[in-house]
């Protein structure tokens, strides 16, 4: 009870609300335009150095979410809160200051790594944009990020292409982490990786989550998995937040009927079907 | 049905655009056909002027195409100064040989083209294959303009064909076997130039649209079953390779037109192709526009016809 | 880079031609423009080792061409053997200028006067072929490739601002590409030649010409080049670029434009030949550029007189350099479409 209440007036790294995000379809100069709403007045909040895990299936627009929270999209309305700052009227001196506080990893590594640059090159590529350090600086950082990562810095002038699936995820992780951001959000992080990777991987996501004092956004599917990382959970279902609770107390004790069915469908050793 | 009509929709808008394009050009340039005439010491400055105010030619460009837009509605498509008439009548004379010449040729070449292909990939890396291959590389290198020069020389050097004109002098006085006879001797000379033209392009995309489809489960284990090799090659993998196959004919009914343009004027074949050259030097911009018109309907109606043929040939493009 | 000898090979053999072409005054022996009236239609000289007693010459000699006694007909000639005229290498000729600035009248070889070498033999003005070749690829071949210049620049700026902008800026630009691909394009290339003055000096001309043929092609490479930075911008490693605060310059830079690469190179590999061959034919129907200076389209266009398409073989030359041209950028595209797929730029 005690911890509860401490946890309670800490004040939140993240706060979102009432976030929605409408997409229209359709020509430009057509008549007839559609809207498909892909997130309807999302709210949460998330506070520093904890993990909320956001679950829900595809097209429950945890996607979306991401995306508008990485401000690499436009939400229609709503406010997100970053420290106390709000992102979506931030005036223009801040919005770098933004882009190296959060940082998006992607579901699909290979997609997300230039095949045309090499691994160094890519890592150091936030330093670039942002114009960080000389060129040795930058690639002196680049280096010490993916050791954090556990790639061998010798891996460094090789293309992403040489690089197995989780080796890419680990590139991937430490070009998110080059700029010393607090908030992650890991978009499908680890799906499409091998158990053992992936138990690797979240080994080494929490890890660097308590040497570096960083705040998790997981999106995942994979309820199993978000077990295992997250301290809270978030249940998504047609854009909107349906349930949120602790991970124990959600495993333990689903609310809500659709939560009963996500956490049913968990492929377990020895059930029957 | 509603696919056509929207079709159809879209290409007057094209045909709309084409109009006001070319008149935007028109604007942009310098100079028109009274142009000449004011050097000419004879003709007084007053009547180049009344001349000029006559045609219209002294509005400004709007109205110009306004009143240009009457007379295609009149069906008279403007009206061509060195001629002195509409431009209707001119071009549609001259639209008939050019679409006997194209149509001939676009004909001929998939009849010639598509046997070729099938056989060449049926047989890849082998020797037949490879002659075909290099054969047209090298007929792909060779610009029309060469093979209209080096055919005419043949025709020249041997007599074994007319090389000019539509018909010969006694076609009035011909019967009905001879004028046929008459033009298709006529014919031979830009059709062969335009056929060998277009047959590499051609050969080379039915050749790999096939490569493509031969290597399919399908065609593999039609050949398991024992297909006989020619029905497997014509009634199983030319059907299945057919949907690039018409989108490349209403793209090659573009080049055949491209290239009778040249070829009518080096063969004297009285079509579109040697009016547009005489009304560029005569600066008759009507007559140029309304040549564009035209060979821009040619192509329209190129590609309309390969939508129909896709259309039949494919269920799924029927099914939407 | 790419380690294909065969590309580099095409690819020396290519700028070769362009820089013998570029330096047309110092290899060839004559100005396009000298006329011998005596002798229209002279045939290839013919180069001589032995003469008429029998002896051995290292080096070679030529005659000059008398016409045939007798005989009235054009080009019909025979050598006057009572005096032999040796070739020499590096010898003064016609004077010319180096860049616009120096004075030279150095020549690549020739024969003293009053003998002429006809490598090329001679056209209807007595004037030589191999010469006017040379002078006219000046013409025909850098008006091909500075049009293609001219198209994939606007092709890479038009469709770099439809595909990584999208939007109404997209549907403008695609519709406007629709129409040009609407019209058979020589028709297109015509009609807008047509609008422009006929007679204009030989550099207005060939200006002229650049722009036309590059700016009636835009359109193919547009719609080509928007439809591989359509699917490059919305690759994952590009909205991460965007996601560390990268702005739309950086990503067209870094991420997007390197991806049309490949395909401008064989773009361009496949428009400079057809362009060449624009020139050629504008030029042959007398709407390019005009006599007395050469291109391989005029040059060639004496070829519509019946008589000289049957008597005078060496008329054909010029085509015979256009194919070969042709066949080189063939076999580059080739190798190049086989290459790029293989390289990173």
């Amino acid at each position: 009870m005690v911890a509860d209440i401490k946890l309670q007036t800490e004040e939140p790294l993240v706060r979102v609300r009432g976030l929605s995000k409408r997409y229209a379809q359709g020509h430009w100069f057509a008549r007839k335009k559609y809207l498909i709403e892909a997130l309807s007045g999302v709210e949460f909040s998330i506070r520093p150095r904890s993990t909320l895990a956001v679950v829900g299936e595809s097209g429950a627009g945890k996607s979306t979410l991401a995306r508008c929270l990485a401000r690499l999209e436009e939400p229609s309305s709503g406010e997100i809160w970053y420290e106390g700052k709000s992102l979506l009227d931030l005036p223009s001196k801040d919005r770098l200051w933004v882009r190296r506080q959060i940082q998006l990893v992607f579901q699909d590594p290979t997609s997300a790594l230039n095949p045309r640059l090499s691994a160094v090159e890519i890592v150091a590529e936030p330093l670039v944009i942002h114009g960080e350090g000389s060129k040795v600086d930058r690639r002196e950082r680049a280096l010490t990020a993916m050791e954090q990562t556990g790639l061998s810095p010798q891996w460094g002038d090789k293309s992403p292409l040489e690089f197995s699936g989780g080796q890419r995820q680990r590139l991937a992780l430490a070009r998110a982490l080059v700029l010393g951001p607090k908030f992650l959000i890991l978009d499908e992080a680890l799906a499409g990786l091998d158990l053992s990777i992936q138990a690797q991987m979240v080994n080494l996501l929490l890890d660097i989550q308590a040497t570096q004092a960083l705040t998790y956004l997981y999106i995942s599917h994979d309820l199993a998995l978000v077990s295992n990382i997250a301290d809270e959970v978030a249940v998504m279902r047609e854009g909107t937040i349906i349930e949120r609770c602790r991970t124990s107390e959600l495993f333990n004790n689903p609310r809500h009927l659709y939560t009963q069915q996500l956490i049913a469908s968990i492929p377990r050793l020895g059930s029957h079907a | 049905m509603r696919y056509f009509f929207r079709r159809l929709i879209h290409t007057m808008f094209l045909l709309l655009g084409v109009s006001v394009l070319s008149f935007l050009f028109v604007a942009l340039a310098p100079g028109d056909y009274f142009e000449e005439m004011r050097l000419n010491p004879q003709i007084s400055q007053a009547t180049v002027a009344a001349m000029r105010s006559k045609y219209g030619l002294d509005q400004p460009l709007p109205k110009r195409y306004f009143r240009w837009m009457q007379s295609v509605l009149r069906g008279e498509l403007g009206f061509s100064f060195s001629y002195d008439t509409p431009v209707r009548p001119l071009l549609v004379a001259r639209a008939k040989n050019t679409l006997l010449l194209t149509a001939t040729a676009a004909l001929l070449s998939w009849l010639v083209a598509i046997p070729l292909g099938v056989w060449s990939s049926s047989r890849k890396a082998k020797w037949l294959d490879r002659v075909l291959t290099l054969g047209t590389t090298t007929l792909l290198a060779i610009p029309d303009l060469m093979l209209a020069l080096v055919l005419l020389l043949i025709a020249l050097r041997t007599g074994w064909f007319p090389t000019g004109g539509l018909h010969d002098i006694r076609f009035s006085r011909l019967n009905a076997w001879g004028k046929v006879e008459d033009t298709v001797a006529h014919i031979f000379l830009p059709v062969m130039c335009l056929v060998l033209g277009s047959l590499p392009i051609l050969f080379r995309h039915i050749r790999s649209a096939l490569v493509e489809v031969l290597d399919s489960p399908f065609i593999r284990s039609a050949r398991g079953h024992g297909i006989p090799e020619g029905r497997v090659l014509f009634l199983y993998a030319l059907p299945a390779a057919a949907n690039p196959l018409i989108s490349l004919f209403g793209f090659s009914v573009g080049t055949l037109l491209s290239a009778s343009l040249l070829v009518e004027v080096l063969m004297s074949w009285p079509g579109i192709g040697p009016l547009l050259v005489e009304a560029i030097l005569a600066r008759d911009i009507y007559l140029v526009i309304g040549a564009v018109m035209f060979s821009t309907l040619f192509l329209v109606g190129g590609n309309l016809l390969a939508d129909l043929l896709l259309y039949l040939a494919d269920p799924r493009i029927r099914m939407e | 880079m790419i380690r294909d000898h065969k590309l580099w090979l095409i690819l020396a053999v290519l700028a070769s031609a362009h820089l013998i072409v570029l330096w047309a005054h110092f290899f060839a022996p004559y100005d396009f423009a000298s006329q011998e009236r005596a002798i229209p239609f002279a045939p290839p000289s013919r180069l001589h080792f032995v003469d008429p007693e029998g002896h051995f010459h290292m080096r070679p000699f030529v005659y000059l061409w008398e016409p045939r006694p007798g005989t009235e007909t054009l080009g019909a000639y025979v050598e006057d053997h009572s005096q032999a005229f040796p070739l020499r290498f590096f010898v003064r000729g016609a004077r010319y200028k180096i860049a616009g600035i120096f004075d030279s009248s150095w020549h690549l070889f020739g024969v003293e006067e009053p003998a002429r070498i006809y490598l090329a033999g001679s056209d209807d003005y007595g004037r030589d072929q191999f010469s006017r070749l040379l002078y006219g690829g000046q013409i025909s071949l850098f008006s091909g490739l500075m049009a293609a210049g001219v198209s994939l620049a606007l092709g890479l700026v038009l469709g770099a601002l439809a595909g990584f902008y999208g939007g109404l800026v997209d549907d403008v630009v695609m519709r406007c590409a629709e129409l040009f691909l609407a019209l058979p394009w020589l028709y297109l290339l015509f009609a807008v030649r047509a609008f422009l003055p006929l007679h204009i000096p030989p550099t207005q001309a060939f200006l002229m010409l650049v722009l036309v043929i590059g700016m009636v092609g835009w359109a193919r490479p547009a719609r080509l080049i928007r439809g591989v930075l359509l699917s490059a911008k919305e690759r994952n490693y590009v909205l991460a670029a965007r996601g560390f605060g990268a702005s739309d310059f950086y990503l067209l830079r870094r991420h997007v434009l390197p991806e049309a690469y490949g395909l401008l190179l064989t773009q361009a590999a496949l428009l400079a030949p057809q362009y060449i061959l624009a020139e050629v034919t504008l030029s042959f129907l007398g709407l390019g550029v005009g006599e007395p200076v050469p291109s391989w389209g005029n040059m060639l266009a004496s070829l519509q007189k019946y008589y000289v398409l049957t008597s005078y073989w060496w008329m054909f030359v010029p085509g015979l350099a256009l194919v070969s041209v042709f066949l080189l950028y063939y076999q580059l595209c080739k190798v190049l479409q086989e290459q790029v797929k293989l390289v990173r730029f």
